[in-house]
């Protein structure tokens, strides 16, 4: 049982960009990475107006490894996609607080009923 | 964006517990869209840090199970994990191997002494750490309690030293602290009245009872109800919430039923209407999340959602860096 394990050390975490000379259209590849991110960074980039077009792939399901596509209407892509993730980190903050609150008033309503 | 709105949907996430017990929890996830519903779920499964036994050495073992059979269930075998978030996982740790920041050292030393057969179990397993230890299995298969790792004979001997550490679901399947993750959309249940109304009484009577046996016409629950002085069929919200809370698959037994009776209406006449339709509701999701018992399961869900927060800031922070990094390197902003 002495095998490595496979959710590997936080530094061999890259991140590489490829963007020609455009800025406003990039792709970025992201390690140790998969679909849990990857469709909801792709969603919310979607709903991006300045956004012209976004993909991501999984391109083999044991490298750990995701490309997001993003082409904007001018912007940079890397700013709508940082756009995208402080969108993304509020909701699951929202929902972080909203989901204790729930247990609370679950627990409360359930005790009173007893 | 205010508070993590999502403007299509016009709203806040919220949540609502629909029904909590020991090992289970049902909650639903409102004004999210589909790819941020299941980003949870999968982290649920495969991404909330749970303890296990990691690494075993075997100092006697004259059992009938070989060295890595032994080695593999002891793998297998849950421990409570609440206090998993204390821990370092063992390859961040400063230490060179294992310290009581990174890793739980278990011992199990056991000889059958008895005249026949003695089952060693999770029972016999003895760990340092008060509150990392196997999951109290009482009740569950064997009437002695705990999870049978051998069973010996008269003489044979086992000792082993054991060492538990941090893990996730993604690592090994053995850190998933979860038995199942079912997400399914909320639904909703509409009823034509003026179709309905065209029935012949028996046939009301036939749609909204359910009876004791199950053909497919049988309505899965009692949530329709027919009103003698109105003459009307109604759907009972209260019933349909506690069916749903109660059993993940309502809607879609529901939508069984529907298909049945809206097939039946359309017997002699396909262009009849149809009588009763099921809706999904694709900005509300049901989860259902049985624990394995190594966490209470809205402990599951509140540390899935941390993970997942800080996963986006994690990914965030090095974004940032990656973009500051190329613009440095290749002079990527004066493309603009």
């Amino acid at each position: 049982m002495e095998e490595e394990p496979e959710g590997a050390p936080r530094e061999t975490r890259t991140l590489s960009i490829d963007s020609g000379s455009d800025a406003s259209k990039a792709t970025f590849t992201l390690t140790h990475e998969d679909h849990t991110l990857g469709n909801a960074v792709r969603y919310i980039l979607a709903k991006n107006p300045q956004v012209s077009f976004v993909g991501y792939s999984v391109p083999h399901p044991s490298e750990p490894k995701m490309n997001v596509r993003v082409q904007t209407t001018g912007v940079p892509a890397s700013d709508v996609l940082l756009d995208s993730l402080v969108t993304l980190y509020k909701v699951a903050d929202h929902i972080d607080q909203t989901f204790a609150a729930a247990v609370d008033e679950f627990k409360t309503k359930s005790s009173q009923r007893v | 964006m205010e508070r993590g709105k999502d403007e299509r949907l016009g709203g806040e996430p919220g949540v609502e517990v629909l029904h909590l017990t020991e090992d289970r929890i049902t909650f639903m996830l409102n004004n999210v869209d589909i790819s941020v519903a299941n980003s949870l779920r999968r982290v649920m499964l495969a991404e909330v840090p749970t303890m296990a036994i990691d690494l075993v050495e075997v100092k006697e073992n004259t059992s009938v199970l070989h060295d890595e059979f032994i080695a593999h269930r002891l793998g297998l075998i849950p421990l409570r994990s609440e206090m998993a978030a204390q821990f370092n996982y063992a390859r961040d740790c400063t230490c060179d191997d294992s310290c009581p920041r990174c890793s739980v050292k278990f011992t199990l030393d056991v000889k059958c002494e008895e005249a026949h057969r003695r089952n060693i179990t999770s029972k016999d397993l003895v760990s340092e750490h008060p509150d990392v230890v196997p999951i109290d299995a009482d009740g569950l298969g064997d009437d002695l309690g705990g999870i049978v790792i051998v069973k010996m004979g008269r003489g044979q001997e086992l000792r082993i030293e054991a060492i538990a550490r941090k893990g996730i679901g993604k690592e090994h399947a053995k850190f998933n602290p979860v038995g199942t993750v079912a997400m399914c959309a909320d639904g909703a249940i509409d009823l034509n009245h003026d179709a309905l109304s065209t029935l012949p009484l028996d046939k009301i009577y036939e749609f909204v009872n359910t009876p004791t046996d199950d053909p497919p016409g049988n309505c899965p629950a009692k949530v329709l109800l027919y009103n003698d002085i109105s003459k009307a069929i109604q759907v009972n919200e209260q019933a349909v919430d506690e069916e749903k809370a109660r059993d993940i698959n309502f809607f879609d037994k529901m939508a069984y039923f529907a298909e049945w009776w809206n097939d039946f209406n359309q017997l002699k006449d396909k262009t009849a209407p149809e009588l009763i339709r099921i809706r999904d509701r694709p900005d509300r999701f049901i989860y259902s999340v049985e624990s394995t018992g190594v966490m209470p399961p809205a402990l599951i869900a509140k540390v899935a959602i941390d993970v997942l927060r800080e996963k986006v800031n994690q990914l965030q922070r090095e974004v940032a860096k990656g973009v500051e990094d190329a613009m440095d390197g290749h002079g990527y902003a004066m493309a603009m």
